[in-house]
């Protein structure tokens, strides 16, 4: 296993880059498939009340 | 036991905050990383950090809402391109200049100054605006492919090169390299997105429709946030354990801003808003006395201010929207029924 404080300063800080942008992409699609199962009951449920 | 290098309190404390700013940012289109910064100051981080790692949370903000603007066909990415080598320069000179304070001891004053005085001129403007909406409501009948007169101004000096835009427009590439330089400058030095400057930059003087003008403003902000990251990562100093939580956080409460917008009148709560950018302002400031007088209490005060107001208005939010919600859904049930 490679450290990464062991590479060169501009790759640690294009993994960063690249990590920051990674997270965004997975947050993006994961919480639009969770919105797409719970929204519908949320709002179901708000209605109700 | 600590998780992303943070121990639980601030964990819970930063994806709640970043889910806040989420809030705003989906519902405003705004109000994301300004607040960021200041609250990373607050706890204590060094001006480096504080703006390094909002940068990088700006980035994956950006990511997120130019992937939402990108599937209504708003983002110009030639436009954005064209801004790209203003930015790195821009941000490069802010992040000097931030450096050179933090050399001089000096950086976390003038940061902190720079944000009560940024933070205060615009909870003025959208506080004014929320109070006098109803004298301003004839202004509204501009639609979005309208460009204001000063734009059109603007774009009548051929100032070459010209370049041709993705609506057939033609602008001065001074104009966009300004544009871009400006707002980088900006960014680097407070670590923030720079879109409630670069937004109406490219309507007013670029003179982009207002619609692609905040799609491919978000789309600048990515390249910002990009840029920033990437830069102020080179200086080892974006604690990314922060910028995970807050991205968490942000990414859920964007989607239910963006949803309340279908339900809320945006004019409802824009005074809040403006409110709690007034009490950010002073928020930062408490925390400059706070230094300044050696006075712990007045930072609590600030990090109370800042976080409770922006619970405040993210409640206001979410209130107006589930009642909303709530009367489309009797309106729904009474109106078949109405003659009974």
């Amino acid at each position: 296993m490679i450290a990464i404080s062991a590479l060169p300063i501009a790759v640690q800080a294009a993994l960063v880059v690249t990590l920051v942008l990674v997270e965004a992409i997975v947050l993006y699609v994961g919480y639009g498939l969770i919105e797409e199962r719970i929204a519908p009951p949320i709002l179901e449920v708000i209605e109700s009340v | 036991m600590e998780l992303l290098g943070l121990p639980p309190e601030l964990l819970v404390l930063f994806v709640s905050f970043g889910f806040m700013v989420g809030v705003f940012f989906g519902f405003f289109g705004m109000g994301g990383s300004f607040l960021v910064t200041p609250a990373l100051l607050i706890l204590g981080y060094p001006a480096p950090v504080a703006i390094g790692s909002s940068m990088a949370f700006v980035f994956g903000t950006a990511v997120i809402a130019t992937l939402k603007h990108h599937d209504v066909g708003q983002v110009d990415y030639k436009l954005g391109a064209l801004m790209f080598v203003g930015i790195v320069l821009g941000i490069e000179a802010g992040k000097m200049l931030v450096f050179g304070l933090e050399a001089i001891g000096q950086a976390e004053l003038v940061v902190g100054t720079a944000y009560v005085l940024l933070l205060g001129a615009i909870g003025i403007v959208f506080t004014r605006n929320a109070l006098k909406q109803d004298a301003s409501e004839d202004d509204d009948q501009q639609t979005d492919d309208d460009i204001p007169e000063i734009a059109k101004k603007i774009k009548s000096y051929n100032i070459p090169p010209m370049v041709t835009l993705t609506d057939g427009s033609k602008a001065s590439m001074w104009t966009i390299s300004g544009v871009g330089g400006g707002v980088g400058v900006v960014s680097g030095f407070l670590g923030v997105g720079g879109g409630f400057i670069r937004m109406p930059a490219i309507y007013y003087l670029i003179g982009v429709p207002l619609a692609a003008a905040v799609g491919t403003s978000l789309f600048g902000a990515l390249m910002s946030g990009a840029v920033g990251a990437f830069s102020y990562g080179l200086s080892g100093v974006i604690d990314i354990g922060v910028v995970t939580a807050l991205l968490v956080g942000s990414a859920l409460g964007a989607r239910i801003g963006s949803a309340s917008t279908a339900y809320v009148d945006e004019d409802d709560v824009t005074i809040y808003f403006g409110i709690m950018l007034l009490l950010a302002s002073v928020a930062v400031a408490f925390g400059e006395f706070a230094n300044w007088f050696e006075m712990p209490i007045l930072d609590t005060v600030s990090f109370v201010l800042l976080i409770g107001s922006s619970i405040f208005v993210t409640a206001v939010i979410i209130y107006y929207g589930a009642l909303a919600v709530r009367e489309r859904k009797v309106t729904t049930d009474v109106t078949p029924h109405g003659d009974d």
